[in-house]
């Protein structure tokens, strides 16, 4: 005979170390196939606490130059770098507003080169 | 003296480095001896033209005839002379050109024009007027050579009320760069110990075709409470003219530059009601990207501007006595020589393909 799910779970829960009521836990052992249940949930903790089970040298062989290996300092610069982008970009986009609003006005370029109009023939006056 | 003169000037302008661009042998001025018609009632329009091709020193024969009553028009360039030509027989009226190009550039074309009228008399066209004139145009300028105010209402139907013939010049494109077109940044700049004053504009246009350029008014608050309403008054300066710009082969760009410059009082913000100005033309050869500087000469020193005060007649100047701002009972007026002290103004140019 199967225990019920609630029982089952009852017995899981004290194994793992959790409060149950001694009510619930005296019920769930009293339970048919409790017992057998209980004994289950030991053997399985057990086998679990002893497992030292750990990926071969040739797993770490062909993993490793696909993982690269990420260093604290790296971390902290790529942080800093989208923390600066995000300032330019919002300075940009403000600059733009500016800009577009009329506040400032572009300065007009160097000139490369200078010429006149010559008053007489190139230029009349009024 | 004149000779001297001349020679002067020559060396001058090639010291300058500011020789005008010429043709190049490989273009063309397009020549047409035009037909203009005015519709009965209504406005005159090009109804036809003769054109010829023509590269400097050479010749071409252009013609435009029209039938009575000047509803039938036929215009051509003959390969012959006039002698050789055979007019078709319902034709009233003839003029024949034979046109050579002495000289072209952005700056000016030369041309000699021998032109002759013939009119119908009898089965025969006797040369009834002509004459062999030298004629510079400027691009898409007209010399007109001749007018028939009447048509002959009693040979029938009568198309156009009068015909008017004249000629045009225009450098024709190079069909390599025919499809161009030139973006002009322009900055217009008055700068004085004050500090500089800007106005800038952005346009383009297509190879050789000529472009207007209109600036913002620079405005400068002269005087308060000397107009009805407590209106101030602004000394107004506005700048403004045509561009053409050509693009050469080898990346250069020819550019004729045409700028008139208007100055005047007007109430606050309110255009200039009146004014004075004056204005220039200058032709150059720019590099593609090069910023040119144009400087341009001072307001005339000896020119004012003013304009009748309307209100109560108080307000008073804004600047002082020395700036060269009079108020009277009846004026405001504005004296360019103090006004414009320490002033320069200057255009600068680039021009982008």
């Amino acid at each position: 005979m199967r225990i019920d799910e609630h029982d089952e779970a009852t017995l899981s829960a004290f194994v793992d170390g959790e409060n149950v009521g001694a009510d619930e836990l005296a019920r769930a052992l009293a339970a048919p196939g409790g017992r057998d249940a209980l004994i289950d949930f030991v053997r399985l903790r057990e086998r679990f606490s002893r497992d030292d089970a750990a990926p071969s040298e040739t797993f770490y062989a062909r993993m490793r130059p696909v993982l690269v290996a990420r260093h604290p300092t790296m971390n902290r610069w790529y942080g800093w770098a989208a923390a600066a982008a995000v300032v330019i970009l919002a300075l940009a986009g403000f600059a733009i507003v500016w800009r577009e609003s009329g506040a400032i006005q572009p300065t007009p370029p160097q000139p490369d080169r200078v010429i006149e109009f010559e008053p007489g023939t190139e230029w009349q006056a009024s | 003296m004149k000779g001297s003169m001349v020679v002067v000037a020559l060396i001058a302008l090639a010291a300058s480095g500011e020789t005008p661009p010429a043709l190049l042998e490989h273009e063309q001025v397009g020549v047409s001896l035009r037909l203009q018609a005015t519709d009965p009632g209504g406005a005159m329009s090009t109804t036809g033209s003769g054109d010829a091709g023509l590269a400097p020193g050479e010749r071409g024969s252009v013609y435009v005839a029209v039938s009575p009553g000047l509803c039938s028009v036929m215009t051509g360039r003959s390969p012959g002379s006039l002698g050789e030509f055979e007019p078709d027989g319902w034709v009233e009226h003839l003029w024949w050109a034979d046109v050579e190009l002495l000289d072209s550039g952005l700056e000016e074309i030369r041309l000699r024009v021998d032109w002759k009228r013939l009119d119908r008399a009898g089965d025969d066209l006797a040369i009834s007027s002509a004459g062999t004139r030298e004629v510079t145009l400027r691009e898409g300028q007209t010399h007109m050579l001749d007018f028939i105010p009447e048509p002959e209402r009693d040979r029938g139907q009568v198309c156009h009320e009068n015909v008017l013939v004249d000629l045009t010049a225009r450098v024709r494109e190079d069909p390599e760069l025919a499809t161009e077109s030139l973006r002009y940044e322009l900055w217009f700049i008055d700068e004085s110990p004050e500090g500089s004053r800007t106005a800038r504009l952005s346009t383009f246009g297509k190879q050789g075709e000529p472009v207007g350029i209109r600036f913002e008014p620079l405005r400068w608050a002269i005087a308060e409470d000397v107009f009805d309403g407590e209106k101030d008054a602004d000394l107004v300066l506005e700048l403004s003219g045509r561009l053409r710009g050509r693009l050469r082969r080898d990346g250069s760009v020819d550019v004729e530059l045409g700028v008139g410059r208007w100055l005047g009082v007007a109430p606050e913000g309110r255009p200039r009601p009146g004014g004075i100005g004056d204005g220039g033309r200058k032709v150059f050869s720019v590099a593609l990207g090069e910023t040119v500087k144009m400087v341009l000469p001072d307001p005339g020193p000896n020119g004012s501007h003013a304009l009748r005060r309307t209100g109560d007649g108080r307000g008073r100047t804004l600047l002082p006595p020395s700036r060269g701002v009079v108020l009277t009972d009846e004026w405001i007026r504005v004296q360019n020589a103090p006004f414009f002290e320490g002033h320069e103004m200057s255009l600068l140019l680039t021009v982008a393909r």
